[in-house]
């Protein structure tokens, strides 16, 4: 496992859904592994941070809370403009929920188009006999519009670990793909790559210079 | 106030003139600005300011080429590994080679408290307190990151990335690890790097050049580009020292903290000038921002949504985020809209959601009193540059920017329609009988807001049909909805038109807050008392003055109400609709004291002897300022603090603007136009035109202020306002003869309605349709470019000239052509004369050619047609 090279990624992921489907809950459970909201601050249930390393790919991932009510509408575009990714996410025994989630789906593919990779969850699976939204259902129709399907409950701890590997991975894929599409006149990524690692390892003047006065 | 000392001092500091020591720098900031109080956790901060690849780093190297068995195990038994960062193992790389050494950095976690106690895998325990590492030596390490690896079987095991090493017998400095949080840290570090005072003169004189060199109306776009060039410029002479490029060259991280010092410490100083450009450069969308936030001044905490328990928490978010303003660099203000937003958890049983954060938000920024708040914003936005920019762009500082932005558009495209009415919806069915006076009051005002006018009337005119209980504090009902005869007696005083509730509030307070024209005039014929004022001794016209209904308010004036009354904080009608950045309504007031002849007093002071100047000042009205300067108010009033308007100049302009009428204001103490000399320069004008235009056999245009004031507000589309000074009822106003009121019998009669209509005719006969004003143009120039078709109708049947030009040579129908109205072009078409068909402008266009060229967006065959004939 030779990975001295900075395979590094940073990815914003936004979080939609109704008011009170577990969106907080969901991420607190990857990040922090707790359920209960006590004991963080009030910035943490909002913006949390997550540094995982996989395969030898450091991925940065911010996970951002958005606002949800209908009054806030028109603010969407502010938080989930520039985003890699989006957890939809919705209560599987609340009907009105998923077709929220319907409506954000439009919305995002109106405004990001196929930039942005998409994951819908079915939250509260511990609550068996109250579910009304049938699994096949979601699925179907998350196929219908390419995202991907979970099943998580946060009280429970289940699917959520899934959920945000599944999705880093198909950010990762989807990143990497637009870069080959942006390099591939120019240059094999792989030799870019090395070149960057001398850059970075032997003169941290050069590579610095580069990035933050442009002027030299 | 408090916010200028703290200005003048940091002005006054000056860098250059002082001992570079530390002490003398911390003496400053200690002095010249409030202390910043240095926030609990800083680990938090370190958090997200310190990175690095730990497949780079040797320890974690060693681990997985010497000890790959522990790798493999932690997965599986859930061990924690730590790293120490780089630096520090780099210094001591002895260490690696110790099996022990290794050991001591595995953590297993507790079996009770897994979170914060730990054994490592020599035995020894260690404990995490407040986001630190401490083992039983009592060797401290902060835990700066955490990564967590997975394997290929997407098995899972943590790694913290810590200060320095949990093992060994040095003890290394605690200093080894270098954050930047405010201004005072930034020129701590370079201070402590350099140790000398030549960097900092350096520095000083390029930020000094840079800001004589540079304009503020350049466009931020240019400015933030050459300011990244100066940042450039002075990072390279950082790097003359040698010491310093090498110990960057070392530590990547320090190189990137000391780069967030110099840009904290550059920007510090470019601070004043980059803040004002930017209040320059976005002029109208602060005003635009500042008026709405100016007029939701009085929404009370549950209209965003927000619990009434959260009252104390919005107190504490407010009293961090007041300091806002007086931090001078991006990392103190981020840090203290952090602080506030943080506040939050404090009082809250629960987290909040963004939803409610941004409730909070807005509610606070309303309530702030602040005026700066859309430029903070855009410097956030804007000026945070470099590595900064690359921090926070990752950060939850971006997370904080962002809901800033969400809040302050939320603000800014906030409808004022979508804002409730102030109570309930009323009833559909009729009321008839009341449980108590309050009661009736309620029910009265949520018709009024309705705009029920017959419910309104039978309310406050029928004698019989109306049963209020009394209420009788002693006494008790039967019970609550008791009717028998000993409990019901009908109130002998009736309720009439001036009947107020508790808080004062008349009806006409009600319609007039509410804007509604109709129910005014209605509720005057009914001889509502226009003096009456409520608890804070508001009148109606204070109401209408501050909600910016010119309508209302132009009614009200019409009616006879004292304009100068004042409020129990001494504000009249023209400080609140200064206050609240309604110009038309500024406008109105002073044009009607011009025009009815009524003295208004433009200089009266609030209770803090604020002048309606003063206050427009504050908020950056602009044009309310330049229509104040207009109407010769004093500018040198001082308040009660001392200051006088100019000193609470929003920006540089309003400044300019305020320093420059001085001058004339001065000179000519009188405040009537005639003595103006800027006026008796347009009358020359004048009357070189005229004599220019009697040559040629043109009528004679006779001057008169008036129509000034009337085409500007024909020009700007105010239609309320031109229809109000012609004496003309706005077109949907013209129902007002048809009215409810006037088909029925008992009101058909009222003195009131006849007089007002009365007093609109005479206005009508006072002015002079052919009137021009400095550029030639006269009325019906001004209506035939605003195309409106009432006006012109109205302008021609008063007998305007079709013929007039401006003082271009352009006639009715070149305005007419630029109107792109055809119908406007038919109706001047057929009037004109055809020697005034064919006249061209200074330009040496005819009105037909001027057509031709914006065809291709109008229609008009029949201006064609008939030009050609």
């Amino acid at each position: 496992m030779e990975n001295t090279s900075e395979n590094k990624y940073s990815f914003k992921v936004v979080l939609l859904g109704e008011g009170c489907v577990g969106k907080t809950s969901l991420v607190l459970r990857y990040v922090e592994d707790k359920f209960n909201k006590k004991h963080i601050t009030t910035l943490q249930a909002s913006f949390l941070t997550k540094k995982i390393n996989y395969n030898g790919n450091r991925i940065h991932l911010n996970i951002w809370d958005t606002a949800g009510q209908e009054r806030f509408h028109a603010l969407g575009p502010i938080y989930y403009r520039s985003s890699n990714g989006a957890i939809l996410v919705y209560d599987v025994t609340d009907e009105g929920s998923f077709q929220k989630v319907k409506n954000w789906v439009r919305e995002l593919k109106m405004m990001l188009g196929s930039d942005i990779v998409l994951a819908i969850a079915g939250n509260k699976i511990d609550l068996q006999k109250d579910i009304i939204v049938p699994l096949e259902t979601a699925e179907s129709y998350a196929e219908s519009v390419g995202a991907k399907h979970f099943e998580t409950s946060a009280k429970n701890n289940i699917g959520v670990e899934e959920l945000f590997l599944e999705l880093t991975n198909m950010m990762i894929a989807s990143h990497d793909a637009r870069q080959t599409e942006n390099t591939d006149s120019r240059t094999n990524s792989l030799r870019r790559s090395n070149r960057l690692v001398v850059a970075d390892s032997s003169d941290m003047e050069e590579r610095h210079s580069s990035r933050c006065c442009g002027n030299g | 106030m408090k916010m200028f000392c703290i200005l003048e001092n940091v002005k006054n500091f000056q860098i250059t003139k002082n001992k570079y020591d530390v002490t003398s720098l911390k003496h400053y900031i200690l002095n010249g600005k409030k202390p910043s109080k240095r926030v609990r956790n800083e680990n938090m901060d370190l958090y997200y300011q310190y990175d690095e690849n730990l497949s780079n780093n040797e320890f974690f190297k060693k681990l997985q080429t010497e000890h790959k068995i522990i790798i493999d195990t932690a997965p599986l038994e859930n061990w924690i590994v730590c790293i120490p960062r780089s630096n520090t193992i780099q210094l001591q790389k002895e260490n690696l080679a110790d099996p022990n050494f290794i050991l001591a950095h595995i953590l297993i976690p507790n079996d009770e408290l897994p979170k914060t106690h730990f054994t490592n895998l020599l035995g020894h325990d260690i404990h995490m307190e407040n986001q630190k590492l401490v083992n039983s030596k009592g060797i401290e390490s902060i835990v700066l990151f955490e990564e967590v690896f997975y394997t290929i079987t997407f098995m899972k095991y943590k790694v913290w990335c810590i200060e320095c090493p949990l093992y060994g017998d040095r003890i290394p400095k605690t200093s080894g690890i270098f954050i930047v949080r405010d201004l005072r840290d930034a020129i701590e570090l370079i201070w402590n790097e350099t140790q000398s005072k030549v960097i900092f003169r350096k520095i000083d004189n390029a930020c000094t050049t840079y800001t004589n060199q540079h304009k503020k109306n350049e466009g931020l776009d240019k400015l933030q580009t050459t300011i990244q060039l100066l940042y450039g410029h002075c990072l390279q002479m950082l790097m003359f020292n040698k010491r310093l490029k090498e110990k960057c060259r070392e530590d990547l991280h320090f190189y990137k903290i000391l780069k967030i010092a110099l840009e904290t410490y550059v920007m510090s100083k470019l601070y004043d000038f980059v803040f004002d450009a930017i209040c320059v450069n976005s002029l109208e969308e602060g005003e635009q921002f500042n008026k709405k936030v100016r007029n939701l001044s009085q929404v009370h905490l549950t209209y965003f949504g927000i619990d009434q328990k959260c009252s104390d928490l919005v107190t504490s978010v407010r009293s961090e985020l007041l300091k806002i303003e007086e931090y001078s660099t991006a990392i103190e203000k981020l840090a203290c809209l952090r602080r506030a937003l943080n506040a939050t958890s404090r009082h809250s049983p629960k987290n909040l959601c963004v939803d409610e954060l941004i409730s909070i938000l807005v509610f606070v920024i309303i309530k702030s009193g602040l005026t700066h708040w859309f430029a903070t914003f855009k410097f956030l936005k804007e000026f945070i540059l470099n590595d900064l920019k690359e921090l926070s762009d990752k950060g939850a500082d971006s997370f904080l920017i962002t809901t800033l932005e969400a809040a302050i558009f939320y603000i800014k495209t906030f409808n004022e329609s979508k804002r409730p009415v102030d109570g309930p919806i009323p009833l559909l069915e009729q009321k008839r009988s009341f449980v108590s006076k309050s009661d009736f009051i309620e029910y009265l005002h949520s018709h009024i807001r309705a705009g029920n006018e017959q419910e309104v009337i039978r309310l406050i005119t029928s004698e019989k049909d109306i049963e209020i209980v009394k209420e009788h504090p002693t006494s008790t009902l039967c019970h609550p909805l008791c009717d028998c005869e000993s409990c019901t007696v009908i109130i002998e005083e009736r309720p009439n038109v001036n009947t107020t509730n508790r808080n004062g509030i008349t009806p006409l307070h009600v319609a007039s807050m509410n804007g509604l024209p109709k129910m005014v005039n209605l509720l005057l014929a009914l001889n509502a008392d226009t003096a009456a004022t409520d608890e804070n001794n508001w009148t109606a016209l204070h109401y209408a003055a501050a909600r910016g209904h010119q309508n209302v308010l132009l009614l009200l004036l019409h009616a006879g109400v004292e304009i100068n009354c004042q409020t129990n904080d001494k504000y009249t009608p023209l400080h609140l609709s200064c206050f609240n950045g309604h110009q038309g309504c500024v406008k109105a007031l002073l044009y009607h004291s011009d025009h009815i002849k009524v003295n208004i007093d433009k200089n009266l002071p609030n209770k803090m002897g604020d002048t309606p100047l003063h206050l427009a000042a504050t908020w950056g009205f602009v044009e309310i300022i330049e229509t104040l300067l207009e109407y010769g108010v004093k500018i040198d009033r001082i308040n009660r603090l001392g200051h006088t308007a100019s000193d609470y100049a929003h920006n540089s302009f309003v400044a300019e603007l305020l320093q420059n009428t001085f001058v004339m204001v001065d000179d000519d103490s009188s405040n009537t136009w005639a003595d103006d000399p800027l006026f008796t320069k347009k009358e020359e004008r004048f009357r070189g035109y005229i004599a220019q235009n009697a040559a040629v056999g043109e009528i004679t245009l006779p001057i008169k202020t008036d129509n000034d004031k009337i085409i500007a507000a024909i020009k700007n589309g105010d239609r309320k306002l031109a229809y109000y000074f012609l004496g003309l009822n706005l077109p949907e106003n013209d129902q007002r003869q048809c009215h409810p009121l006037c088909t029925c019998d008992a009101c058909l009669e009222s003195e009131k309605t006849k007089d007002f209509n009365e007093n609109h005719f005479k206005c009508d006969e006072t002015l002079d349709y052919n009137a021009c004003n400095s550029d030639g143009v006269t009325l019906l120039h001004a209506a035939a470019l605003s195309g409106d078709m009432n006006l012109i109708q109205f302008l021609l049947s008063q007998g305007a000239s079709v013929n007039a030009k401006t003082l271009k040579n352009e006639t009715v129908l070149h305005f007419a052509v630029k109107s792109k109205s055809t119908a406007v072009i038919e109706l001047i078409l057929s009037r004109v004369s055809d020697e005034t068909l064919n006249s061209t402008d200074d330009d040496g266009n005819s009105a037909f050619q001027l057509a031709t060229r914006c065809v291709h967006s109008v229609r008009s065959p029949e201006c064609k047609g008939s030009s050609q004939s």
